[in-house]
């Protein structure tokens, strides 16, 4: 690996700007990386700062340390690439909070970070998938609108799912 | 990335302070906000945690609202989703017999199995069950597993049924309007997955004196039974009752006195129009040699059998990937001997990379059972030969079918 390789590619900076008016100056191969911000560089050309009105700053930062991760580790073409993202990935929704991960999902969505959205479902999906019918509605604020006896008839369907 | 919120300790100004605690009461308040709308996470991300979710979970989780319910009953982009991830994780299913007790009468149960990996066997609720019937399992295809039920000594079809066990639904499936005989062994079946019209088909070769005689095909999309009509039968006999199908193609392999491969030819049907395609020729192989189809990795492969040795044929080229399934040629992946002279080994199944076989001690007429080993064979394997966990203590495998957990419904 020698240093040639990783070189003179575009190192322009683009300025991302969040709802709450915190900015982060990254390079446009990190930002890239997110669906929707690689758009408004292809279509807007020459327009450094980017405004996301519907991301905080605080949320824009993790978002952004993950692409930043993620373009690094991709810039070498070592063999144990992908083993090392995948470690970085665990270490990075390990201790998310169910709070940070419904915002962090929400920023990665608007911004098309389908990578990362994959990564944060899959951490809500392993958080969940042991869970009562309970707890999911208050997980993700439902309330039951079933008429009554209409649930119990659902539950003895698949009873066995309850045990 | 230069993060100007992060400042650091180089130029954290009284400005840049105040910003901070600005912004921190800021991300609260909104946070706050947002926690009451939580509900808003938005329903194609709701779809996408679901589809990485266990088939169980989501049963279980069809009583949280109406909404839910009706996302897992009835959305087709989950049951497609879902299955793409589950399809990640091969599961396989096992069928056999055990033996329960030897006096004062031999007894035995049948068992179906479901391996989650080399190590973890669970027994399958059979919902069918029925104490004179048999069963025989046809083929798994996307988590919908097709299985005969038997009768008389397995020699009689009673019904087919089509059944999903992750999601515990079945149904039998109606004759076939015009079938002659239910023999078991005037009648090859084979399930699979018509890719062009993502449809779920059952064939069902009717054989007189081992020749076809009429070719159905049931279709879980239009519920019905119809006789392909368009294709020419081959007057070709047909040297087994299993046939094998790969990227929606029925393989048969049939006798052909003029062929040069050991007179054998292999017939394709395709599952989307419904027609036979050109022959192909298998491999050469040796004169005495037996010989079964399967597939292994999304090929078609034939076992050539001389024992105790098997040598494996993959159709194609493996080298290269695309396009190589319709070229004529195959691929010599391995020869294998067992060497264990006090066991015979039979081919029950293919599963993730290997070929799976059961051991069958030599211990007289009667007594020659399983010792409920399954033995893996993997081809590309730098150590071929893995045992997997014990199942059983006197157990016989007849077959072993890899399987997917998905909520593909066995309904259209």
């Amino acid at each position: 690996m020698s240093s040639s390789s990783t070189t003179t590619t575009t190192t322009r900076l683009l300025m991302l700007k969040a709802s709450d008016g915190v900015t982060f100056e990254v390079e446009e191969a990190v930002a890239t990386k997110l669906g929707a911000i690689n758009n408004m560089v292809e279509e807007e050309g020459s327009e450094d700062l980017i405004c996301l009105p519907n991301v905080n700053g605080k949320f824009l930062g993790m978002v952004l340390e993950w692409c930043k991760k993620h373009a690094n580790n991709n810039t070498n073409s070592d063999k144990g690439n992908d083993e090392v993202n995948k470690w970085w990935d665990k270490e990075f929704v390990m201790d998310l909070d169910q709070n940070t991960l419904y915002h962090l999902l929400m920023a990665a969505d608007y911004l098309s970070g389908t990578e990362l959205v994959d990564l944060l479902t899959e951490k809500v999906a392993s958080m969940i998938r042991g869970k009562k019918v309970e707890e999911i509605r208050e997980t993700f604020k439902i309330k039951s609108d079933f008429l009554p006896g209409q649930e119990e008839e659902i539950r003895k369907k698949n009873s066995w799912a309850f045990e | 990335m230069e993060a100007q919120d992060q400042g650091g300790a180089t130029h954290s100004s009284l400005e840049d302070v105040i910003t901070r605690i600005r912004d921190c009461v800021r991300i609260s308040t909104v946070e706050a906000q947002a926690a009451t709308h939580h509900q808003s996470l938005p329903e194609d991300i709701i779809v996408r945690i679901m589809s990485k979710l266990p088939v169980k979970s989501l049963l279980r989780f069809k009583s949280v609202s109406k909404r839910w319910r009706t996302l897992i009953t009835t959305d087709s982009h989950l049951v497609t989703t879902h299955l793409r991830h589950s399809s990640a994780s091969r599961l396989c299913i096992v069928s056999g017999n055990e033996r329960v007790s030897t006096f004062p009468c031999r007894k035995y149960v049948e068992r179906m199995l479901l391996l989650r990996d080399e190590s973890t066997a669970e027994d399958l609720e059979i919902v069918l069950y029925h104490h004179w019937f048999r069963f025989e399992i046809v083929g798994s295809c996307n988590g919908l597993v097709c299985v005969a039920l038997l009768a008389i000594a397995r020699t009689w079809i009673v019904d087919t049924v089509l059944w999903n066990p992750a999601t515990k639904e079945w149904r039998y499936l109606p004759e076939p309007i015009s079938s002659e005989s239910q023999r078991r062994d005037s009648n090859l079946l084979s399930f699979g997955y018509d890719h062009d019209n993502s449809d779920y088909k059952l064939v069902r070769v009717e054989l007189k004196a081992r020749k076809m005689v009429r070719v159905h095909v049931f279709s879980r999309s239009s519920n019905s039974w119809r006789q392909a009509t368009g294709t020419d039968l081959s007057d070709k006999e047909v040297a087994q009752e299993v046939g094998v199908i790969v990227n929606g193609v029925l393989y048969l392999m049939a006798h052909d006195e003029n062929s040069s491969r050991n007179g054998r030819t292999i017939l394709s049907f395709n599952l989307c129009d419904e027609k036979f395609e050109d022959e192909m020729r298998p491999p050469l192989f040796k004169k005495r040699s037996e010989f079964c189809l399967s597939k292994w990795k999304d090929s078609l492969t034939l076992q050539e059998v001389e024992f105790p040795s098997f040598i494996f044929w993959v159709k194609g080229d493996m080298s290269s990937s695309a396009g190589a399934q319709r070229s004529y040629s195959w691929t010599r992946l391995l020869k294998f001997e067992f060497a264990t002279p006090a066991a015979d080994h039979y081919f029950v199944g293919a599963w993730k990379n290997g070929f799976l076989f059961t051991k069958y001690l030599n211990g007289g007429a009667y007594d020659s059972l399983d010792s409920g080993e399954l033995i893996s064979i993997e081809p590309l394997s730098h150590k071929p030969i893995t045992t997997l966990k014990k199942i059983g203590s006197e157990a016989m495998f007849s077959g072993a079918f890899d399987y997917v957990e998905s909520l593909v419904s066995v309904y259209s």
